[in-house]
Formats: C-alpha cells, structure tokens, sequence
C-alpha cells in the first residue's frame, strides 16, 4: 500500500493529543491526491452542490441589489435552476425542508397588496382650527388581559426590537408573542427576497396581535422589483409605488381593525448625504401614508432622536453627569444598547397615546371618555407613563 | 470575504491551482500570494489592506535591528519600540473608545470632569490575530528562538489569508520554515482537508447559526421574557453555538491551508471534554493559550516564586486574556473567572502533591469532573455573551428564580437540542473511527468524492438559517 505522505514536515507544527492518539490507534493511511484530483474534486462538489441547492441559488441571484451582478446571477441561476428541475434534483432540497418545516422557503412571491382604505377622504387641514369632540375611550390593558404584540422588520428592528420587549413586558400589561422577527437585508422594494405582506398577513392571522412593532424601509433606498416594479430610486414612479406598497402593507395589517401598527422610522445615520438624499424621503412616504390611517398606524420618528446638539447624527451622547453612552454600532448605522433602549422608550410612548396601559395600577372603575382635540399627528407624552423616558441625547 | 459563501469557493478555486504552478518558483509565489490575500482582506475594507502592509514593513525592520544589535540593551530597546507600536495600534483601534468613555465616567465620578475627543474607530477585521503574530515574529528574535526572515516571507506569514483574519495564532517558527520546504504537488493529504473544511462548514453554518438564531440572541436580548429552564438551555446553547462557530472557522482555515501545501496547529481539541479549567485551556483556542504562556505568563515570572505571586500571574494572564477579546468589562469578568477556577485547580493541585493525596481516576469522578467544569466555562460565557452586567445579572437571576421555572418554550425545539447533541457529541467522536472515515473517503474516486461533499453542501445549504452571520471571533 502507498504510504501517506502530507505535503509539509510534521516537525514544525505542534501535534495535537488527538492526532497523537490517531497515530497510536493504527489510524488507517489516507490516500493522498494531488493537486489536479484535488481540484477535480471541488469542481463536482460544487456542480453538485450547484444543482441540489439550485432553487436556494435561483432566490440568492434575485435577491443581489439590481445591477448587472443581478442580472449576471440570475442568467447562471435560471439555467442551472432548469436544469434542476428537469432531472428533479432540486426535489432532494425541497423533501428535505419539508422534513425540517420550512417547505415553501424557495418560492418566490412578487405581489404586493394595494391600499384598501379611500384615499378621496378629505385629510385634516391645518389652517382650518380644531374642534374639541369626545372620542372613544383608549383600549385598556391590564395584567389580566393584556396586549398581544408582535416586533419585526429589518435588520434595524432586531436591538431596538429587544429594548421594545423588555419595555414592554416592564408595563405588565404586554404580553409578547415571539422574540424579535428580524429579516435582515429585506423590505419592501424587493418582494423576492422577502414577502413583508404576504409574511405579516400569515401572521395576522396566525398570532392575532392587538399590535404590531415595524421597522422597515432602510433597505428601500433601490430600484424596485416585482409587480408594478420600478426605478431608478427617488422618481415620480418610484415615489408612487414605494407609497402604494406602504400604504397596502400598512391596510393588510391594519384592514380587520384587531390591529394597531406602529411603524419605526429611519434614524439619522453617519452617512448624512444618504440619509439626506434618500431616507429622508422614505420616512417622509412612511409618516405621511400613517398619517392617513389616524389610529390604526402610528409613525415613530427616530431621526429627531438620536441626535447629537447640532441636530445631526451623533455616536456618543454626553449626559448631563458627565457620562459618556454609545448609541450607534460601529458601522454608523445600527444601535447600541443604549440607542436601541431610546428608541424602545419613543415605541412605548407611542403606545401609551393609543392605549390605556396604566389606569389599572390606580383605579378599578372603568375609564371615562376622554376629551381631546383632534389631531391625528398629537405625539403627546400621557402625564403618567409607564416608562421612565430615557435623557434626550439633545440634553448632551 | 467569507469562506462559507460562493465568491469565497470561486476565489479558492482560482488560487489553488496557480498557487501550486507557481510553487516551484518561489519568488513569484510568495508575490502572488501576498496579492491574493491582501485580495481576500481588503475584500471588507481595501484601505486596512495599508494597516496590514504597515505593520509588515514596521516589525520587520524592528526584528532586523533587533537582529542587528550588538549590546543587548540596544535589542531590549528596539523591541520595546515594537511592542508599544504594535500594542498602540491595537490599543487605538480596539479600546480607545472603550478607554476613554470608562475613563471619562471614571473621573467624573471623582469629581474631575473631562471632555476628551470621542471618535468612533472602525475595527479592522482580525487586528488581534495578526498583531499577535507580529508580536511573537519580534519576540522570538529579540529571544533569538527566531532569525528574521526575508520581507517576503514575513508579508506571506502575516497575510496568510486562511489564518489572517481570526486565526489559528501561527507562530513564525511553524510557518515560514514551511516556505523553504519542497511541496510535492501529488501528495496532498486532501482527506483530512476535505473533513476539516466541510465538518467546519457545518459546524459553523447549521449548528452555530441554527442555535444563534433560534434560542440564543433572542434569550440574551431579553433574559426576562423566558422561563429559567430556556434560559439555561440558551446558555448550554451558546456554550455549543460559540465552539462550533469558532473551532468551525479553524477547522475550515486549517483544511484550506492543507490543500495549499501549509500545516497549522490545532486550534481546539475537544474542550468540552475537559476535566478542570487548566485542562479547559489545553483544549480551547490552543493558539492562544499557549501564546498567552508563552509571551505573557512566563515574562510575568511563570510559576516561579512564591505562591501569591504564581496565583497573581495566572489572574494577570486570563483577564488580559479577556481583554484581548473585546473592549468591555464583561470579558475582563470571563477572564478573571477562569483565572479563579485556574488558581483553585492550581492550589487544589498542589496541596494533593505536598500531603502526597492524589485522587484515583474513576469514571464516576472523571464524568463528575467534566460536568462540573463544562458548567464552570458556562457560568463563564453568561458574561462572554451578556451585553453588559446587568442583562447577565438577568440571566443568572432567572436561573435560580424558581417561579416558571419548567414553564415550556416555543424556543426549545427539536432542532435546538439536536443542534446541541451534535455539538457537544462531535467532541467525543472516538479518533479511531474519524481516522478510519476519512481513510474510507480517501479511497473514493475524486468524482465520487466530489459528489459526497456535494450532497453535504445540500445538507448545510438547506437545514442552515438564510443568510450567512458573521464568525463571532471576527470581531475579535
């Protein structure tokens, strides 16, 4: 028999216990390759690996930022996905997520719902004074009946999500129906990478939340794919079809009226010029389609919150003791602990204008109406909140 | 670039053959593979490619005239000069912010309030790794363990790109006598390397990610919302996800480097299996341990001396260990807790020795030995993971809160505690029986063999979470 050989004197390197007792066991001798065998053998395991995972592929290659290594993708994945197909290889994968309960995690789903709600109804105008009119009492939660809430979005919704959770569930009141369903990399420009509508109508009706934390549209700032797919990015087109898709998320979630929604916008990033130029625009489709939903869907603004003196982005907050706290990650964009806790508070705060989250730690009797100005924007902060709002990072 | 990933397999695949038609030409290999892994290193950020090339430049010429010295106060110098270089550039990009910020809350707590500049430095990936290595290049000169070699084969020693951005902790000794060596390209050991790569490719991509995304940030984001039962099984869980995310990512290295002709030290050797924290560390990121030995424990006096000052260089030696990791006081806690169980293992050691009591090694006091320790480096990894104090706080008052203590979990799913098993039985596979796999996969036919690592790509592909997370020690 051929002796093994390896490439490199054994002397230079320590040996392990395990190799030492590999060779004490008599370890029978691997044959050796060379280089072009070697070379062979990662061509077919990739061709291999190529057409079993060729529908996994097929939905990586349409999920690359539209471009020409998009479209150079998808001209290798279509084929190679056909083939798969026509020699039903791909039908390995697919038992295989089937066993595991992922079935269906290939298809690719390119529609995206319309508003529902008429859009012809006259919106409030702001020259025109406000009326004082008794509005319904806000829905109360108590220990004994509490909310059912949902947190998710994009890659931005996973550490401020954890801060909205752990908030919450100190109001006693909120009860939370999975950890934090972060997608990272998705939105709604791209429905083939991730279907936000028809995934949160699965989880409407699935889960029955009472409310709904979101954080999309980071990853919007591209030209559109899909149905009624469009770009370049910031066109009239665009802007009319980023504002159908949001408002026709927003009425998929909101439609039954079970369902109040709070989506969390933008924060200021350390690339100003981006922010400026294009999330800038995409908070200002999301606030004002929420607008438009008064009670059903709330907007809550985080670029006025993490801000340094001057208005703008800022890393660190200097509290007035003196204390220096980390807001942003390191890429300028996500959160640290302490960013993701301020935007928690801003989420709860919220919440505390469309619920009745505190009445049953004082009193037992049932909450009168309340009378109030209209004005469906009225972001203000209940006298009693539940939550200790954290020191603005302006008081720096 | 990310080994896992398709633009990884395609780059491989080119510089595999070439790097083996250039070999007999040795000067033009070396070119071409400083090329190639500046390529894959600067592939997240070209301009840490000039930091690397800095810091190549920069201890070569320190361990020249290290080499070149004549009195040894001139070599002591010299060093001294490299080791703040190396050690500063570290420091800045690594534990300024974090140095500044403690040191700012610390003075205003006396009373002293300062307001330094606060920049925000982006970590170049693998800076640890590589000024590590650079320190041990100058050291052993300066020791004169070690001749300085020539630029180009320090540049490849540095680069390297399989071990460049989160290790094995190569030492200059291993690797670049490794480039004077003849490699025969019809004799490469490519079953050991196919294992490696492809049991790393698993651990990292189906066991590390399925028990990250599904048990394990959710419970150490919010350690209140689980019953203590998840709680703790999110914490055997991160025992697993961050050996088989790290020892995943070395075995790949490892294996990558075998194909190219190169042999590196074990990184991990079974750690869970361990019977005491000193045996822990044996096991555990081998690399370190023994360069923390090495270049730290032994300069700070070993154990040499009296007992305080052995039990002092081994608590000095785990939280500068810990620090190593990461800018933030919870590893300075992972560091100084190994270093008490260490001390304790020591002391323990060595009053058995002085009343001549040693303990037989029965099964039973071996099983209890390793359960006791695996719980310790778990116990350990609470503050390793935890974001700060307070959530491990958190986490540990959950654990003993007995109130909804069994309460059930959608977190905890079959798929967890399979990925759990297989996690910590990887570690008591019997060698014989991995040596006799990979002599059976040897004897395959090249294509046959293609075809098995394909149908594992099939597996990893589909039961791995979407997307590919970072290597946790990338950070690092």
């Amino acid at each position: 028999m051929k002796k093994t050989t390896t490439t490199t004197p054994d002397d230079h390197a320590p040996r392990t216990r395990a190799e030492i007792q590999e060779e004490h066991h008599h370890a029978p001798e691997r044959r050796p390759l060379s280089v072009g065998h070697v070379w062979l053998v990662g061509l077919v395991c990739l061709l291999v690996g190529a057409l079993l995972n060729a529908p996994g592929i097929r939905k990586t290659a349409l999920g690359q930022p539209v471009g020409w290594k998009r479209d150079a993708a998808t001209a290798l994945a279509d084929p190679l996905y056909d083939a798969s197909h026509a020699l039903r290889l791909d039908s390995l994968r697919e038992g295989l997520q089937d066993l595991i309960g992922r079935s269906g995690a290939d298809d690719v789903d390119l529609t995206l719902p319309s508003p529902t709600i008429d859009l012809t109804t006259p919106s409030i105008d702001p020259e025109i004074p406000t009326t004082t009119t008794t509005l319904p009492p806000k829905r109360a939660f108590t220990p004994a009946t509490q909310m059912r809430l949902w947190v998710g979005g994009d890659s931005l919704s996973i550490s401020p999500g954890e801060s909205v959770i752990n908030q919450a569930l100190a109001t006693l009141v909120i009860g939370i129906l999975q950890s934090v369903d972060g997608h990272v990399a998705t939105g709604l420009a791209r429905p083939e990478v991730f279907n936000w509508s028809a995934y949160l109508a699965a989880v409407v009706a699935s889960n029955a939340p009472d409310s709904m934390v979101l954080t999309l549209g980071s990853n919007d700032d591209q030209a559109m794919t899909g149905v009624g797919g469009v770009g370049p990015f910031g066109s009239a087109e665009w802007q009319a079809e980023y504002r159908r898709r949001v408002g026709g998320l927003m009425d998929e979630v909101t439609g039954s009226g079970a369902v109040t929604l709070f989506w969390v916008g933008i924060p200021q990033m350390r690339n100003i010029e981006r922010y400026e130029t294009r999330y800038k625009l995409i908070n200002e489709i999301i606030k004002s389609e929420a607008e438009l939903r008064p009670g059903k869907v709330f907007f809550v603004d985080t670029a006025s919150l993490l801000v340094g003196p001057d208005g703008g982005y800022t890393d660190f907050v200097v509290h007035g003791d003196g204390t220096i706290i980390r807001l942003r990650a390191t890429d300028g964009i996500h959160f640290e602990r302490a960013g993701s806790d301020l935007v928690g508070a801003a989420v709860l705060t919220r919440m505390n204008e469309a619920f009745d989250l505190i009445s049953w730690q004082t009193t037992t009797t049932t909450a009168a109406p309340v009378a109030t100005t209209v004005d469906p924007t009225a972001t203000t902060v209940p006298a009693t909140s539940t939550t200790k709002p954290k020191k603005s990072t302006r008081s720096g | 670039m990310l080994f896992p990933t398709v633009t990884f397999a395609l780059f491989f695949m080119i510089v595999l053959p070439v790097s083996w038609l250039l070999m007999p030409r040795r000067r033009r290999w070396k070119i071409f593979m400083i090329a190639a892994s500046y390529f894959f290193y600067g592939y997240w950020n070209w301009r840490f490619c000039f930091l690397i090339a800095a810091a190549t430049i920069g201890n070569q010429l320190i361990a020249q005239r290290i080499f070149a010295a004549s009195s040894e106060r001139a070599k002591k110098s010299w060093l001294t000069l490299g080791l703040i270089g190396n050690l500063g550039v570290l420091g800045y990009f690594k534990y300024y912010d974090f140095f500044v910020s403690e040191g700012t809350n610390l003075l205003d707590h006396l009373g002293i309030h300062v307001s330094p500049e606060i920049i925000a430095v982006t970590l170049p990936v693998g800076i640890s790794f590589f000024t590590f290595q650079a320190i041990s290049y100058i050291v052993d000169v300066y020791r004169g363990t070690f001749e300085p070699g020539r630029v180009l084969d320090f540049a490849v020693f540095l680069s390297f790109f399989p071990h460049v951005v989160a290790g094995p902790i190569v030492r200059p000794a291993e690797f670049m006598p490794q480039l004077k060596e003849a490699h025969d390209p019809r004799t490469i050991d490519a079953s050991r390397a196919f294992f490696l790569i492809f049991i790393g490719l698993f651990k990292k991509v189906v066991i590390a990610n399925v028990l990250a995304t599904e048990i394990v940030d959710s419970v150490f984001a919010s350690p209140k919302q689980h019953s203590g039962l998840t709680v703790l099984v999110a914490v055997y869980a991160y025992a697993v996800q961050i050996y088989a995310d790290f020892s995943g990512y070395t075995d790949m290295a490892i294996g990558l480097a075998l194909l190219l002709g190169f042999r590196f030290p074990q990184n991990f050797d079974s750690p869970y299996t361990a019977g005491s924290i000193q045996d822990f560390w044996r096991r555990w990121h081998m690399t370190l341990s023994r360069w923390l030995r090495d270049y730290l424990y032994i300069p700070l006096g070993g154990n040499r001396g009296k007992s305080f000052r052995v039990y002092r260089n081994l608590m000095l030696t785990m939280i500068i260990g810990g620090l190593w990791h990461g800018a933030a006081s919870t590893f300075i806690a992972w560091g100084a807790i190994h270093g008490f169980f260490i001390c304790l293992d020591h002391f323990r050691h060595t009053r058995r020795q002085a009343l001549g009591r040693e303990l037989a090694d029965t099964l039973p006091r071996r099983v209890a030995r390793r359960v006791v320790t695996f719980h310790i480096v778990c116990f350990a990894w609470i503050f390793f993971r935890a974001e700060s104090f307070s959530t491990a706080g958190d986490i540990l008052g959950r654990l003993v809160d007995t109130q909804h203590w069994l309460d059930a979990s959608p977190l905890i799913t079959l798929g967890v505690g399979l990925a759990i098993l297989a996690g910590i039985g990887e570690q008591y596979i019997p060698r014989a029986a991995m040596g006799r796999a990979m002599a059976g996969f040897s004897r395959l036919a090249p294509v046959a063999q293609g075809v098995v690592l394909g149908l594992v790509l099939l597996l990893t592909n589909t039961i791995g979470p979407s997307g590919v997370a970072p290597f946790i020690y990338f950070r690092f």
